[in-house]
């Protein structure tokens, strides 16, 4: 045993208090140890007597003066003197001490006033008077709350007063002999060594009564040891206390690297190591009542008034073997977890009704949370990551690039999140460290944040660790943290500015330099696809803003402003390829991140489409317009004239309706309500969550997602259909011409030649032009989104689809819209 | 590259007409009448350029062209403190000065007396935009210099720019009083035909319903000139809003009128305007929502248009435009036109899809006004044409007494016959069938039906 342990220490002392002839030597030593111990095991040493440490000093006082040692009583006055000094300087002790020694110097000097008592009985009691006051709790066994190195509170606790056997009564009268024949029947084995065995048990050990069992890991009895029923099950149940204990000290013994379990199971193994010294401690008081035992039957007196019993062991043993459940049952639940997930583990074992195991765990989880609360507070104040181990909450992964450093960098681990946070709590430790990273990496602003360290140290003062986390201070360095993140964001990176441009541009708020970029690209675009084009675009790009409004616009924005032509596949026009772009760095790029740019790309495309389709019928209607008058003498066409015209206007109805509606409908109100989120959002992640929910909006509606897949393609069919009007248009246009030309020049007519084909065509693409506007109407109606069944009232304003559409007029009611909500009738076209 | 729009006044009411309208510009624009612009005027979310040009940094011209035969409003304009906002180059008054005397015929031979002058300032003023896409002219179609001149610089601008739009505002005369000027129906009529085949886009500006807004709703006794023009110009104004101050939609003159123009004879747009109000009157307390602007835009007394009240209850909206300047939530606009329809506020044409478009615009933010939101309606009504078959009814009863048309067989038009009227008879007539067409399910194939009606009476002059 380590010279350090307490019984070592007691043994010590009661040998050098009994110094002195040799032969009363060994039975004073006995005599001291006994009564040291039964003092140590004793519940109220003082309540009646010692209420403070003063009057125990007092008492050491008296006591040497009666025995006239003036001498002594002034060197022990200086001695405590001494002790009660060396309180305040302890902390320089702890530089020549070791580990162990400062442990006991620690328990010696917090317990100062137990040990002075202590010193007191053993010098007032003279060797005879063991059996006096005192000795009335002689067998009291350490209780649980003994376990815990402040015996203070050993002192106070109330708990083992009543003793549920009175020593003197039980098994007065049971002679041993070998073999013996007991209360439980016939044994092959003597009671003291069945005891002794037991006690091993206790520490794993096997003996000569029970035999190691690798395979299940316990101690059983051997098989040639023949017990009483009534004994082997109580042997049986006390060895149990044996296997819990292995079942721990395994747990801590197990060879631990910190990669493989990190910080917070170290610690969980230091606290159960801790735990256990305990319990040594509880053995050596076993083991010193069975040398009193041995003793006693060895004078053959055989009165056992005192020592061990297997009752005695078994009463003895209950607290103590409830706490090594406990401890057994953690080891076993925490088998194999780390860091957060391990105190959540040890945290559910907090939740029990027995008070005095609920502090155990208590005690540990503390100790286990310790570098897990060191983490937290680097984190959340510092932005720092200090994890060695990936056992926080918070994980980084280092791959990413630090444009995504918000939304991929730093992730949360959920299972590391201890239980006893709040899934809003541990998001809000994990945003307060992002933005601090943010701030430092992206915004490379290292500058302190206003007010957080004050916050710091108030958090500090307030809680003592992970459980008692002030989460008053957490919140407030969340909010300040954030906040000031967003007002950095705000004030230094202009974010409403950049989100403004996007939707200007990108989203082609800016309708002069839409317009007028449409009437500039458009010859560019027209020819095949080829990424060449690129310079040309951005050239047409720099005109196109210098002469619209778009000089104003501030030179950040303007410069960000470019061209992407994507990779061209075969058969590509400039229009499938072509977008505006719109370049983003540092903080910015962690807003507008790869991902949200294609988003905005993806809008763009259809946003440019609608907008080209309506450029287009507006020229056409132009061309109707101008070109038209010099066909006024062509009586020949103006039936298929009226026709394209009428048919042009259903279009220009249409694509109207549609530009409109993508921009108020869908750009402009998902727009004010982002406005709105803007100027209320206070944290960085309300910016990003009023945005996303902004570009979902604006996604959804105008049929972008996964939903209006069909929808979409029938829209490109209506696309598809204007196209191929506006080829009819041209042709019908130069044809005509030609014919007035020709008509002037008294050439030939060829009018016949062209009219017929042309007419045909029109009605043909009139056809299936309606056709898509009807089916696409129709499946508006049963959308689920109320926005696109609004999208379709708006394109049928007048009901004219309706009366010529019986599935239209139908889709309105309220019934069938509830049947076909979820699913689409198959589209025939 | 603006799409600049060069403005043609003509005639006394023309001239009016467009002084008020580029005094309204130059306010909203921050321009002083001097065409300085002002210090305050630096928010640059409009656009000058469409209208005016710069000819340094800070002063701006407007891209217009003064013509009169008769010096006294243009006089007025140049004794005005406006007189050195004008090129004095663009303007033109004739050097005989004796005006058209209400007379068609002598407006028009006038234009073919002047046309190289007249051309070779408009050449000018169109060289001189990068990207002209239209002529507005401002005129009235009664008397004789915005009529007769107004037709023929119609069919010489077309052949000349057969590209550009043309769009007029032309003032109409009221018709509740009788007018001192007999031949009216004449001039109305021969105008009209040009107004007809010529022009891409008339904004009519009915007089008989401007005075009854003025007395009915503005409670003026006697309106002035310049009350009943400083209505047409806020209707101006608000007609270009959206080109001037550019946002999503309908940011040029094309894209404008390409919707509300179904085929291109039905060009004829009237217009509504809310809130109505005059210097002296405050505007009612409660708060303007977007529903009450398009609502009192539907309404028959906010219509700058007197037409005859429709027995049959045919007539119909081809198309609305509500332009809405002002503080508006646009999530509102959906909501608003839902109870519209529901309400059926509106009757739309049977043939074809028709609703009603609303471009939000910005309001200039150099004039307060006693409210907040502002809307303009421009509508294609085929009740419209029951204004060209009034026309009709008094060009027929003059026509048959051959009353007054001695003034016009002095022009080299009339000399030899009259059928310069009968045949702009029947371009009005076939104007007034094209619209009662409109009205119903099958005019689609309305022009089947009549292969080349319109289109066969024009030939004579074209």
């Amino acid at each position: 045993m380590d010279e350090n342990t307490i019984p070592a220490l007691v043994e010590k002392l009661c040998r050098s208090l009994s110094s002195g002839k040799s032969s009363e030597t060994s039975k004073e030593y006995e005599t001291k140890y006994k009564l040291a111990l039964q003092l140590l095991s004793s519940q109220h040493l003082s309540s009646q007597t010692h209420e403070t440490e003063f009057s125990i000093v007092q008492s050491i006082k008296k006591l040497l003066g009666t025995k006239e040692r003036y001498q002594d009583a002034r060197k022990f006055d200086e001695l405590y003197a001494r002790l009660t000094a060396s309180v305040s300087d302890n902390h320089q002790h702890k530089f020549y001490l070791n580990i162990n020694c400062l442990h006991l110097l620690q328990s010696i000097l917090k317990n100062r006033k137990a040990v002075l008592e202590l010193m007191y009985y053993l010098a007032l009691n003279p060797p005879s008077a063991a059996n006096e006051p005192v000795v009335r709790h002689s067998f009291t066994l350490p209780s649980l709350a003994s376990f815990t190195t402040d015996t203070t509170t050993m002192v106070k606790t109330p708990k083992n007063t009543e003793i549920p056997y009175s020593p003197l009564i039980s098994l007065s009268s049971s002679k041993k002999s070998a073999p013996q024949t007991t209360l439980y029947g016939h044994s092959d084995v003597s009671n003291q060594v069945l005891l002794r065995e037991i006690l091993y048990a206790f520490q794993g050990i096997q003996g000569q009564v029970f035999q190691w069992d690798a395979t299940h890991e316990n101690l059983h009895l051997k098989s040639t040891v023949k017990l009483p029923k009534a004994l082997k099950q109580m042997v049986l149940s006390l060895v149990e206390l044996g296997w819990l204990f292995y079942k721990v000290q395994k747990y801590c013994e197990s060879p631990k690297t910190e990669s493989t379990c990190g910080l917070a199971a170290r610690a969980f193994a230091a606290a159960l190591q801790e735990e256990l010294s305990e319990y040594y401690r509880l053995l050596a008081v076993l083991q010193s009542q069975m040398e009193v035992h041995t003793a006693r039957t060895g004078d053959s007196v055989g009165v056992e008034t005192q020592g061990l019993t297997f009752q005695r062991l078994l009463v003895w043993t209950k607290e103590p073997k409830a706490r090594m459940k406990l401890l057994a049952a953690l080891v076993e639940a925490c088998h194999g977890q780390r860091g957060g997930a391990l105190a959540s583990v040890i945290h559910s074992f907090v939740l029990q009704g027995n008070a005095t195991l609920k502090t155990v765990v208590l005690k540990i989880l503390v100790q286990v949370c310790r570098p897990l609360y060191e983490m937290l507070m680097l984190w959340t104040f510092e932005g720092e990551l200090r994890d060695p181990y990936g056992e926080f909450f918070i994980g980084v992964n280092l791959a990413v690039d630090p444009g995504s450093l918000w939304n991929d960098k730093y992730y949360e681990r959920s299972i590391m999140v201890p239980n006893f946070f709040t899934q809003e709590q541990g998001h809000q430790v994990a945003t307060t460290g992002k933005s601090i990273c943010f701030l430092r990496e992206i915004c490379l602003d290292k500058s302190p944040i206003p007010g957080l360290n004050q916050i710091r140290r108030t958090a500090e003062e307030r809680s003592e660790s992970l459980l008692s986390l002030d989460w008053e201070s957490i919140e407030e360095a969340y909010s300040t943290a954030s906040q000031y993140l967003l007002q950095v964001l705000l004030d230094r990176y202009h974010i409403k500015l950049h989100l403004c441009a996007l939707r200007q541009y990108l989203l082609l708020g800016q309708g002069d330099f839409v317009n007028h970029l449409m009437k500039l690209v458009e010859p560019e675009l027209d020819k095949p696809a080829n990424t060449r084009m690129s310079r040309l675009l951005a050239s047409i790009l720099d005109k196109c803003i210098r002469c619209t409004n778009s000089q104003y616009d501030d030179a950040d924005v303007l410069k960000r402003l470019d061209v992407r032509i994507s990779e061209p596949s075969q058969g590509d026009s400039g229009w499938d390829v072509f977008s505006l772009d719109y370049k983003v760095d540092g903080p910015l790029g962690t807003i507008l991140t790869p991902e949200v740019k294609t988003r905005y790309e993806t809008l763009f495309y259809a946003l440019w489409r609608s907008k080209r389709m309506e450029w287009i019928m507006s020229k056409l209607r132009h061309q109707q317009l101008t070109e038209g008058r010099q066909l006024r003498g062509l009586l020949e066409v103006q039936g298929v004239l009226h026709q394209a015209q009428l048919l042009l206007s259903e279009m220009i109805h249409f694509a109207q309706e549609m530009s409109h509606y993508l921009s108020f409908e869908v750009v402009a109100c998902a727009w004010e309500q982002l406005s709105v989120a803007l100027r209320n959002s206070k944290t960085m992640d309300q910016l990003l969550t009023a945005h996303e929910h902004f570009l979902q909006t604006v996604t959804s509606r105008a049929l972008l997602d996964e939903e209006s897949k069909d929808i979409r393609d029938h829209l490109r069919g209506i696309h598809e259909a204007m196209l191929q009007f506006s080829q009819i248009q041209e042709r019908l246009f130069s044809a005509a011409i030609l014919e007035v030309e020709k008509r002037q020049g008294k050439s030939k007519s060829t009018i016949e030649s062209f009219l017929p084909s042309i007419k045909a065509k029109l009605c043909a693409i009139s056809a299936s032009y309606q056709n898509f506007v009807q089916t696409f109407l129709f499946m508006l109606s049963s959308h689920s989104d109320p926005n696109l069944q609004g999208l379709g009232v708006r394109l049928d304003f007048n009901e004219c689809y309706q009366r010529k559409d019986s599935r239209l007029s139908m889709s309105l009611t309220f019934s069938y819209r509830r049947m076909t909500t979820w699913s689409f009738p198959s589209q025939q076209h | 590259m603006p799409s600049e729009v060069i403005t043609l006044q003509l005639g006394q009411c023309g001239n009016q007409i467009g002084f008020e309208f580029w005094k309204k510009l130059c306010a909203e624009h921050g321009i002083s009448s001097e065409g300085v612009l002002e210090d305050f005027a630096t928010e640059g979310v409009d656009r000058k350029d469409v209208f005016f040009y710069q000819a340094d940094d800070e002063h701006y011209i407007p891209r217009a062209v003064l013509l009169d035969l008769e010096p006294r409003v243009i006089n007025t304009i140049m004794n005005s403190p406006y007189a050195k906002l004008y090129n004095p180059e663009n303007i033109y008054l004739s050097k005989h000065g004796g005006g058209a005397g209400n007379n068609w015929g002598s407006g028009y031979s006038h234009g073919e007396r002047l046309f190289d002058e007249i051309f070779d300032i408009i050449d000018r003023e169109a060289e001189g935009s990068e990207n002209l896409e239209a002529f507005t002219l401002c005129h009235s179609i009664a008397g004789g210099t915005g009529s007769g001149l107004g037709s023929y610089m119609l069919e010489r601008i077309s052949e000349r720019y057969p590209k550009k739009l043309v769009q007029t505002y032309s003032v109409f005369p009221n018709l509740a009083e009788s007018s001192d000027v007999v031949v009216q129906p004449y001039n109305s009529l021969l105008t009209l035909k040009r107004l007809t085949l010529n022009a891409d886009c008339v904004v009519v500006l009915d007089n008989t319903a401007l005075n009854r807004i003025a007395t009915d709703r503005l409670h003026i006794e006697t309106p002035s000139f310049t009350q009943i023009n400083s209505l047409v110009s806020t209707i101006m104004s608000a007609s270009t809003a959206t080109l001037r101050y550019p946002s999503y939609m309908n940011n040029d003159l094309i894209g404008l009128v390409a919707p509300l123009i179904p085929t291109p004879r039905l060009h004829f747009l009237m217009t509504g305007y809310t809130p109505l109000t005059n210097d002296h009157e405050e505007t009612s307390v409660r708060k303007t929502t977007v529903l009450d602007v398009m609502r009192r835009l539907l309404q028959p007394q906010n219509m700058m248009v007197s037409t005859t009240p429709d027995r049959n209850g045919s007539h119909c909206y081809t198309s609305i435009l509500n332009i809405i300047q002002g503080e508006v939530d646009p999530t509102q606009i959906h909501k608003s036109l839902q109870r519209i329809r529901e309400r059926k506020l509106a009757q739309f044409i049977p043939w074809g899809p028709a609703s009603i478009q609303v471009a939000l615009s910005r309001k200039s933010p150099y004039v307060t006004t006693s409210h907040r939101v502002s809307g303009l309606m421009l509508a294609n009504h085929t009740s419209i044409s029951t204004l060209f078959a009034r026309t009709l009814q008094q060009f027929d009863k003059l026509r048959k007494r051959e009353a007054f048309l001695d003034q016009f067989r002095k022009e080299a038009m009339f000399q030899d016959s009259l059928d310069e009227m009968d045949d702009s008879r029947d371009v009005i007539q076939s104007l007034v069938d094209e619209y009662t067409a409109a009205t119903k399910s099958d005019y689609l194939s309305w022009g089947m039906n009549r292969p080349g009606a319109l289109a066969a009476s024009s030939q004579t002059t074209a």
